[in-house]
């Protein structure tokens, strides 16, 4: 099953998030293939997204009278564009059940499977932005991509983006009560879209992370790629 | 009262037009019910001049979330809609209005936070107020979660008399996003009750052609399709559907010569596809569906019929099983998980589920067995208690149709099982005793059989959801009895034409070589037409018997079962020589659980079992935990260090246990993860470390209210709590958490922890220490 093997750069996200500094020994890593491949197999990988005409006022990002994203950050990341992608993806429900599953029979496995998942949602996002920067057209760049409940970005926002994008309807996305996404391997973002290029790259400023951050203690950024 | 007997045509979507006239994204829909009722009815009439029969009233999505968000009461929203359109409706003959009920929008638990009774709260009050209003039944519409279709069934049925129409969306592989396959639907809302069932939204007729015909065969309730107006393609830059509306219009009559009783449309559709589908359905006629009545049972995403020989798994039954009677009364749930994972891979079709002690709340512990069960196993449950309550408790949140074990013929046992049966949609086994106990003979079992199937039938239950149990007694106490039940089995089969199901392993009791009794009882009474023997999925020897018989019976095509199971060699199990047991201390490290299991086994031999602990696994922990600060090992290979010591200990509790010897436990300390929060992983990995450093864990699991941890600490007298967040969002839950405990708890330490905490966040919760991953948790709890 060539195909399912996990790229390189899923590979060493997997790595990273399993905190494993330097090489994995094989048997580590020969598990790591077994579990994206568990992971693949059981997966019903789905995503949504839609470029916005928007208006940037103040803290807020206006989609439609009705629907403005709050935040500081998010608005000045998208300060400038006109327009803007907003995204969803996610693995979908059977993976929750996969890693509820084996996290009874073999918790380490279900850690793994973990680490696969969060590391494939990346993925799938990576590859949503690829669609969004075709349909952006011609000198459009895309700023990085922002997901809300990171920096001053209340988790609740998911909510307007799901709603934009009549997410739950088109790919099974839902909140709990606290602002979750369910399925649990789901990812939402605002990408906007600049007319110069834009520096992508995660930093750290304003994370609510950022002093205890494992991947900043050892002077990495969970922005980087392999 | 709607008729179902009649082809009808429902109409087209609401959102396409609401959009079209220039409705904002951000806007409540269902809010315009209030504030543009002109707009609301005039789409309605385009409809209705159109031709469609039935109209759906803007209610969709209206429910308690949507009228905080639009500032408007739900009733007002729900009885204008309504009230819009039956107005538009009262101008023509013959016209219906739907309340129109989708998704509530949240995720119920355990996937998600919300509990099975406040989802069908959520419903309920909308079936209420659209019930006052005047609607002529209730649609129940876009359903991805068959349980959450479940609840709003049942707050129908509580909450009105008026018919209800259910359908799910699906993809095009036949599932919907949460896994429930065509043929679950169908058999859990047949069972439920409701008028008519069927398909809508997700995807164009086109794509649905298969899905409708899967439906088609598996119900004989009138089917409803409303597809969309196609899948969406671009052309020139503009989305576009892959059909045009004539086509459509021609799909909608191909639905109904196949034998959909009522059409309309989804997304994208509007009056011109409503008025083609009129003139295409000209001439049609309703026509009863021939379809095979068949005895299932289910689980969103598993539909296990008994037309083939069925093993029902008897593990999870605390009945003179020790380990899980203590797990049960030390609510140990991963204990249940496993086992029923076991007997899922021993190839059980169906588990027994039954927690019944003396000492615990039996009915809640059911219940929570049941949703902890579903979440981790496709299979169907038996759920089995003495207890009404318990049955009635676990049949109302099981996700799909369930089995019930059991009525009897006692007049009692009938009148009040029988309800439950019927409202809660399951199956239901009848066991043939009554008020003056087992008969001897098998006519008389025959007799009493009859009574069980005549009454639920009686009730409304279907006659091939009924299951009966002609009742295994010993055979060294009561040498004709094995005989008499092959015969009653015979008879029941012959005379009533229902499914038998037998507990075969209680023949033996009292015989040496109980297996031998067992897997000979169990042949014969194949022989004799037992389709669901209740067994030990584990007795490979039955497991052997039951593959056979399939193929003996004609059940396994080809034999092809078998030859999987059976073609690449006899099975033999070589139990020795399969290599060597490593040391206790190598296997540790090396995270092989079932060795370490073994090596403290061989060391029992030598040592004693405390011994064992302080020479043995301690230093091997001790070496692990160093490793892994040292930065020398990751994660996952402690985890698995870990869980090998855990099996190892496992191993030492059952020698204690057996010798009598008191378990000496360690320190208590209560961990969950806080109220809102559903990540749990993190949580039980510190679980595990904990329990190797022989703490005693009380874990509560995610999601966890305040008020249960304190009731928890102060129950178990823990002196430690630890307490998981993942995301900044319950970081607040986890402050309520601890200001309770403090106001109740005065003295319990608390430690926290997970993704999102910092040191600085820790102080705001009021935490007395953080840690940053599990062995910081052991080494806080030891200090503390």
């Amino acid at each position: 099953m060539a195909e399912l093997l996990p790229p390189p750069s899923v590979a060493a996200e997997i790595r990273r998030l399993l905190g494993v500094k330097g090489e994995a020994d094989e048997e580590l890593e020969e598990e790591i293939r077994e579990s994206y491949a568990e992971l693949r197999r059981s997966a019903a990988s789905r995503s949504v997204y839609r470029i916005f005409d928007i208006t940037v006022s103040g803290d807020e990002i206006e989609i439609s009278p009705a629907l403005r994203l709050r935040g500081a950050e998010l608005a000045g990341l998208c300060r400038g564009c006109g327009r803007a992608a907003l995204m969803a993806v996610t693995l979908g429900a059977e993976t929750d059940r996969l890693i509820a599953r084996r996290g009874v029979e073999n918790l380490s496995r279900a850690l793994i499977l973990d680490a696969c998942a969060s590391a494939e949602a990346e993925r799938l996002c990576d590859e949503t932005e690829l669609a969004i920067m075709a349909e952006a057209g011609e000198g459009k760049f895309l700023t990085m991509r922002f997901s809300p409940g990171y920096g001053g970005v209340a988790q609740s926002e998911s909510a307007k983006i799901i709603e934009a994008l009549d997410a739950g309807r088109k790919i099974g996305l839902r909140l709990t009560r606290s602002s979750m996404l369910t399925p649990m391997k789901s990812v939402t973002a605002v990408v906007g879209l600049a007319d110069s290029p834009q520096n992508r790259r995660r930093d750290c400023v304003g994370c609510a992370a950022a002093e205890s951050c494992p991947y900043r203690m050892r002077g990495a950024c969970c922005g980087d790629k392999a | 009262m709607i008729k179902l007997d009649k082809i009808l045509l429902f109409d087209g979507a609401m959102g396409t037009m609401l959009q079209r006239r220039g409705m904002k994204l951000g806007t409540v829909p269902e809010s315009l019910n209030i504030s543009a009722p002109d707009m609301i009815t005039a789409i309605h009439r385009e409809y209705l001049e159109a031709g469609a029969d039935v109209i759906l009233a803007n209610t969709f999505g209206a429910n308690r979330f949507k009228a905080e968000k639009a500032g408007l009461p739900l009733r007002d929203m729900v009885t204008a809609a309504v009230t819009n359109a039956k107005e538009a409706a009262s101008a023509y003959e013959g016209k219906y209005v739907a309340l129109d009920i989708g998704p509530c929008g949240r995720v119920l638990s355990p996937s998600g936070d919300l509990p099975f009774d406040e989802a069908v709260e959520i419903f309920a009050e909308v079936v209420r107020a659209g019930d006052e209003a005047g609607a002529d039944f209730i649609l129940l519409e876009t359903f991805t979660d068959l349980y959450e279709l479940k609840a709003a069934v049942i707050a129908a049925k509580e909450n009105s008399e008026l018919p209800v129409f259910a359908t799910m969306s699906f993809e095009e592989n036949g599932t919907t996003f949460f896994g429930s396959c065509v043929e679950s639907m169908t058999a859990t809302l047949e069972a439920l009750g409701v008028a008519a069932l069927g398909v809508n939204c997700s995807l164009g007729p086109k794509q649905l052609a298969p899905i409708v015909k899967r439906i088609l065969d598996s119900t004989s309730l009138p089917v409803l399709v409303q597809p969309n107006a196609g899948l969406p393609v671009l052309r020139d830059g503009k989305t576009d559907y892959d059909i045009t509306p004539r086509e459509f219009a021609m799909y909608a009559r191909e639905f109904v010569d196949q034998g959909a009783r009522f059409v309309g449309g989804c997304c994208g559709t509007d009056p011109e596809y409503i008025r083609l589908t009129r003139e295409a359905l000209k001439g049609a006629e309703p026509f009863e569906r021939k379809t095979t009545k068949r005895c299932a049972i289910c689980t969103p995403s598993r539909v296990v019929s008994f037309d083939r020989i069925t093993v029902i798994g008897e593990r999870l039954n605390p009945t003179g099983k020790k380990a899980l009677q203590a797990a049960l009364r030390s609510h140990d749930i991963g204990f249940l998980l496993r086992e029923a994972i076991g007997e899922e891979e021993q190839g059980a079709q169906v588990l027994d589920v039954n927690v019944g002690l003396p000492d615990i709340d039996e009915a809640a512990t059911l219940e929570e067995a049941v949703r902890e069960i579903q979440a981790v196993t496709r299979l169907p449950l038996q759920l089995d208690s003495a207890s009404p309550e318990a049955l009635e408790r676990a049949a109302r949140i099981y996700n799909g149709k369930p089995l019930l074990n059991s009525v009897n013929g006692k007049k009692e046992s009938l009148e009040r099982i029988l309800p439950i049966a019927k409202k809660y949609g399951c199956a239901l086994l009848g066991l043939t005793l009554d008020e003056n106990g087992v008969p001897d003979d098998a006519e008389s079992r025959l007799a009493i059989a009859r009574r069980i199937v005549e009454a639920a039938e009686a009730a409304g239950i279907a006659r091939e959801d009924v299951l009966i149990d002609c009742l295994m007694m010993t055979v060294s106490a009561q040498p004709h009895q094995a005989l008499e039940t092959m015969r009653a089995i015979s008879l029941v089969k012959k005379e009533l034409g229902v499914r038998t199901v037998l507990g075969v392993s209680n023949v033996s009791f009292g015989l040496p070589a109980r297996p031998i009794i067992n897997r000979t009882m169990l042949a014969m009474a194949f022989a004799a037409g037992l389709d669901a023997p209740i067994m030990n999925p584990g007795d490979a020897g039955m497991m052997d018997t039951a593959a056979a018989a399939r193929v003996l019976l004609r059940q396994d095509e080809g034999a092809a079962c078998y030859m999987e199971k059976y073609g690449a060699a006899l099975p033999a199990q070589p139990e020795t020589a399969k290599g060597e047991i490593p040391g206790l201390e190598y296997a540790i490290a090396r995270g092989l659980k079932d060795e370490a299991a073994k090596a403290a086994a061989l060391l029992l031999k030598e040592m004693e079992p405390l011994a064992v602990v302080e020479k043995e696994i301690i230093p091997a922990l001790d070496k692990i935990g160093k490793d892994y600060e040292g930065g020398k090992i990751f994660l996952p290979g402690l985890i698995k260090s870990a869980e090998a010591a855990k099996s190892a200990f496992e191993t030492l509790r059952a020698e204690l246990a057996k010798s009598g010897g008191a378990d000496r436990k360690g320190p208590k300390i209560v961990i969950a993860t806080v109220h809102g929060d559903i990540h749990d992983i993190g949580k039980n990995i510190v679980k595990v470390i904990l329990e190797n450093y022989n703490f005693d864990v009380t874990d509560l699991g995610k999601d966890v209210p305040p008020r249960r941890v304190a009731d928890a600490v102060k129950e178990s007298g823990a002196g430690i709590v630890g307490l998981s967040a993942l995301m900044t969002t319950t970081v607040a839950s986890m402050k309520k958490t601890i200001e309770l405990l403090r106001k109740e708890c005065p003295g319990v330490k608390v430690i926290v922890g997970g993704a999102v905490l910092t040191e600085s966040l820790a102080e705001y919760t009021g935490a007395d220490c953080y840690a940053k991953d599990a062995m910081e948790t052991v080494r806080h709890a030891e200090k503390l």
